[in-house]
């Protein structure tokens, strides 16, 4: 090669700026410049809306009225909006627009419990397998398969139908115990590329215990493809939830999760289209806000994940 | 090739024994009467089912002689009895068309919009086509489809008469139009997504540019160069896709009315029909299987630098 | 409507007759005060830095020209601005190519693509990138016959297998249903040139063609070219950084700094009396016989941003000659017949 000016050749061949700019991780700034984007931001007001509505759905129920779901009359059985009633009331004759808030608390919670719980068992069985291989990833690996190969919906039912208490706990449990592979996939290939990184053979080289290697570098390395699921992965387990407990075979009626409210609004939603319209509203509000904000966690944080 | 092939099929057992393990466990390991519990409360059994179910079951065996012998059964092809002393395989005979029929309808329906759509959307990029598909497709992730499926069965069926509102009893394809294109909603959007970011990938290859300067057309360097590269992935998820699409169509027959496969199963699972459910899961987790094998042989064909063995 | 009207007897039998302003006498290419720039920000083609600006040159039939100069300086973009073929966001903003005679910037997509791989066509840097990865390398050549020409599909693979041949492709008829990644990287770009010469074009460009290769295969690679050119008398425009192996293969030099024609001359001319500073700094940049041990010339700096270009001569800012008279950017000055350089010292650096 004769090319001595290949040192001196400019980066800057000038680029098209036809791709934005993706962010990276740890780059200060980032979220900054995340929170200026409309993608970002408006999913994100409306999660933390949510979230808020769940933890004191009290201090939003009561905005036009008295804000008690269960202070109902059948003689407003299924009317429409009235004064300090805006979404009307459902066939108890209870406040609609007070039971809907009140159903942000049981389907969130599920949400950020079976997600939580997802993440639990993704981070460890899948640092188990990716790390140290051999029989532990094959035993994990194939428990993967089994339950990435299961009729997802059908176990839900049959497990769920030998519960007798259809609890948010038991619904969580049960969503996580067939969600658990997706998570777990993906931090085992996650896990696997960063055993092979040159800091990671450093640090067992200079004599660091297996444990110490996972804790200190390839989790805290590995864990953002994952991390950045999350988001995602909560409007999944809201939707699954509502389609269960619209089947009957998830929350049920002590309980006022939006999958109950739909599904009692069935058989009345030819008279009564509003009960039906109301909770899917706001579930739909709240499935589309996790989608988004983590399709835009996805793209910031990691361009190799489409 | 061969060799994993073998390979592939032999890794299918420990799945297959896996699935059908838990299915089994958690319908039958229930204390007290196992008929009686396998019917539930409100079930009459006749005397004479309840004793073909205890001896072709072997209930009076251990758990896991009983799961032995249900094996053996099912290697012979003998998905076992129901509650009403008939054999399980001619319920899976009588509703196994009905799901195929809608899954396949479903799959081309995916298919085709979910290609067109994202094509039409790669070659946009960044103007109104595009964003309006993006943002179609995140509105479209957002709303549950069994919400979107309820609301078009009262919509077209009952308050317009322009679709049958249930059932199956106009045959092919009415019946199944609505129910396929409610159940299309869940797929297009993520094979519209996965087509328009591998074609936009690329689009700006350098064998693009490599077919524009050969002299072909605009349009053979698309389809011949741009789309057959860009379909691998989709290929590839669309197979996936159907996977789940032939196992998990629950809840748009359950609100549907068509009796196919997960309709059964769900009537089952709530008459405690132990050995319905069992059997059905069973099938549906080895097409399952099997459409992912064959996907994945597809993506050698495909792909020839994936090299299988 | 043109095309009509141009036609003459005489060349009318000539594939290249029924475009417009066809002259069998003009230069197989000429490109003339060429300009191409970016976006400034998407959606908006050619409105932003000027990456190619005001480049001209032209070629002869059976020879090669050479045109050189850092990563960067807009010797490719000038090449795919020829081919039609630039990335998204640039856009030729002034200035023509002319094939023959023929204005290929002013023709529409489908009359270019009768021309491109026929008349003109492209040898790319990065074969295993330029290659399709699943088509068969086979079919992929077959595919320029059977744009241009009425062959079947069998006919054209035998076609196809003829060129592998001709590219000295070991067992071509074997080869041809293999895919690029079963190729070696000299092989690969033995299965481009194929691509390129199939229909024997007037023109062929070679974008840094050896780049990517073993120094043994390069040789190999500039020897297949070589045949090639001289069996058909192909004009050849040979894109490259590398001053060794274009002093072996250049009849003529164009020398290219930040967009802009730095020089250009007879190759001979050229290495034996520069007339610009860079040229000069390229040239002491090649390692030679004796010069072992010893630290090579290399040029300090680095090329203007064309987002920001420095007023005046783009070079002023790494010359050791630059004076006040740099200020303002200088014209190409005749050095010698078919000689010009653009600096205002040729004459010191010519006499040095």
């Amino acid at each position: 090669m004769t090319s001595a000016l290949q040192p001196t050749a400019p980066a800057a061949a000038a680029e098209p700026a036809a791709a934005g700019p993706a962010a990276r991780p740890g780059e200060p700034g980032t979220l900054r410049r995340l929170l200026r984007r409309p993608r970002f931001f408006l999913p994100l007001g409306v999660v933390v809306l949510l979230c808020a509505m769940a933890a004191v759905p009290s201090a939003f129920a009561g905005w036009f009225g008295h804000g008690d779901p269960h202070q109902c009359s059948l003689e407003h059985s299924g009317q429409g909006p009235a004064p300090g009633h805006p979404f009307g009331f459902d066939v108890q004759g209870c406040d609609l627009y007070s039971n809907v808030v009140h159903g942000a608390r049981d389907s969130i919670s599920i949400g950020l419990l079976t997600t939580a719980l997802t993440l639990v068992v993704a981070v460890v069985l899948g640092s188990l397998a990716g790390y140290f291989g051999g029989v532990a990833d094959m035993l994990i690996s194939r428990l993967m398969d089994v339950f990435f190969g299961f009729p997802m919906l059908v176990g839900m039912i049959v497990v769920l139908e030998t519960f007798s208490v259809h609890s948010i706990l038991s619904v969580s449990l049960v969503l996580a115990l067939f969600s658990w592979p997706v998570l777990t996939r993906i931090m085992r290939s996650s896990v696997l590329a960063t055993r092979g990184l040159d800091y990671v053979t450093a640090a067992r080289e200079l004599g660091a215990g297996p444990v110490r290697i996972l804790l200190r570098h390839a989790i805290p390395n590995a864990i953002m493809p994952v991390a950045v699921l999350t988001s995602i992965n909560i409007g999944g387990v809201i939707t699954a939830e509502a389609s269960l407990t619209f089947l009957g075979v998830g929350l049920t009626a002590p309980a006022i999760s939006w999958g109950v409210q739909l599904n009692s609004a069935q058989q009345y939603f030819t008279t009564h289209p509003g009960l039906l319209l109301f909770p899917a509203l706001f579930l739909s509000l709240a499935v589309l806000s996790f989608v988004l904000l983590g399709d835009c966690l996805r793209d910031a944080f990691d361009p190799r994940l489409r | 090739m061969g060799s994993y092939l073998l390979r592939r099929v032999l890794l299918m057992v420990p799945v297959l024994l896996g699935t059908t393990f838990v299915i089994y466990a958690a319908v039958y390991a229930l204390p007290g009467d196992p008929v009686q519990a396998l019917a539930g409360p409100d079930h009459m059994v006749t005397p004479a089912a309840a004793a073909a179910i205890k001896a072709h079951y072997h209930l009076g065996d251990p758990f896991l002689v009983q799961y032995w012998h249900y094996l053996v059964g099912l290697l012979h092809g003998d998905f076992g009895i129901d509650l009403n002393n008939t054999p399980v395989s001619a319920v899976i005979e009588a509703s196994w068309p009905v799901t195929v029929k809608l899954a396949l309808m479903t799959w081309v329906i995916e298919a085709v919009v979910g290609v067109a759509l994202g094509f039409l959307a790669a070659l946009r990029a960044g103007r109104a086509t595009d964003i309006a598909v993006l943002g179609g497709s995140s509105l479209i992730l957002g709303v549950p489809y069994f919400i979107t499926a309820y609301v078009a069965q009262v919509f077209l069926g009952v308050k317009l008469g322009w679709f049958p509102v249930s059932g199956t009893d106009d045959g092919w394809p009415l019946s199944y139009l609505v129910p396929a294109l409610c159940l299309a909603l869940l797929g297009v959007p993520e094979i519209s997504r996965l087509t328009r970011a591998s074609i936009l990938e690329n689009l700006g290859a350098d064998f693009v540019d490599t077919a524009t300067a050969k002299g072909l057309s605009r349009a053979r360097v698309l389809v011949r160069h741009v789309l057959r590269t860009s379909l691998i992935p989709v290929v590839s998820m669309l197979g996936t896709n159907l996977g789940y699409l032939l196992s998990g169509t629950i809840l748009i027959e359950g609100i549907f009315n068509l009796p196919g496969l997960g309709y059964q199963v769900f009537q089952s699972v709530q008459q405690h029909d132990g050995p319905t459910v069992v059997g059905i899961s069973t099938l549906l987790v080895l097409v399952f299987l099997l459409v992912n094998l064959v996907v994945d042989l597809l993506y050698g064909v495909l792909d020839p630098r994936i090299r299988l063995d | 409507m043109t095309a009509t009207t141009d036609k003459t007897p005489a060349d009318a039998g000539h594939p290249l007759a029924r475009f417009p302003g066809y002259d069998p006498a003009a230069p197989p290419l000429e490109v003339t005060d060429l300009r191409v720039a970016f976006a400034d920000r998407p959606g908006r083609p050619g409105s932003g830095s000027v990456v190619v600006d005001g480049v001209s040159y032209r070629t002869e039939a059976g020879r090669t020209l050479a045109v050189v100069g850092e990563s960067g300086c807009g010797k490719s973009l000038t090449a795919r601005a020829v081919m039609g073929i630039l990335p998204a966001g640039a856009q030729v903003t002034g200035g023509s190519v002319r094939l023959h005679g023929i204005d290929l910037l002013g023709l529409d997509r489908r009359a270019l693509a009768r021309i491109r791989g026929r008349h003109i066509s492209m040898v790319f840097q990065d074969a295993l990138s330029a290659l399709n990865p699943v088509l068969p390398v086979g079919f992929q050549i077959a595919e320029v016959f059977r744009a241009h020409g009425d062959l079947t599909r069998r006919q054209a693979e035998r076609q196809a297998v003829r060129m592998l041949d001709r590219v000295r492709i070991p067992e071509a008829a074997r080869r041809a249903g293999h895919y690029p990644h079963q190729f070696s990287g000299g092989m690969r770009q033995r299965v481009m040139i194929a691509m390129a010469l199939a229909l024997n074009p007037e023109v062929v460009i070679a974008d840094e063609p050896t780049t990517a290769l073993d120094v043994t295969v390069q040789a190999q690679i500039m020897e297949l070219l070589a045949d090639l050119q001289a069996e058909h008398s192909v004009s050849l425009v040979l894109i490259s950084h590398d001053m060794g192996i274009v002093a072996n293969a250049a009849d003529r030099v164009v020398v290219m700094y930040a967009g802009r024609v730095a020089e250009q001359a007879p190759a001979e001319d050229l290495y034996g009396r520069p007339a610009h500073p860079y040229t000069r700094a390229l040239l002491d940049a090649i390692p030679r016989r004796g010069s072992r041990g010893r630290p090579l010339n290399v040029l300090q700096g680095a090329p203007p941003d064309p987002a920001d270009p420095p007023q005046g001569c783009s070079f002023g800012p790494r010359c050791a000659l630059a004076g006040e008279n740099c200020r303002t950017a200088p014209p190409l000055h005749a050095v010698a017949p078919h000689h010009a350089s653009a600096c205002h010292h040729w004459k010191e650096v010519a006499g040095r």
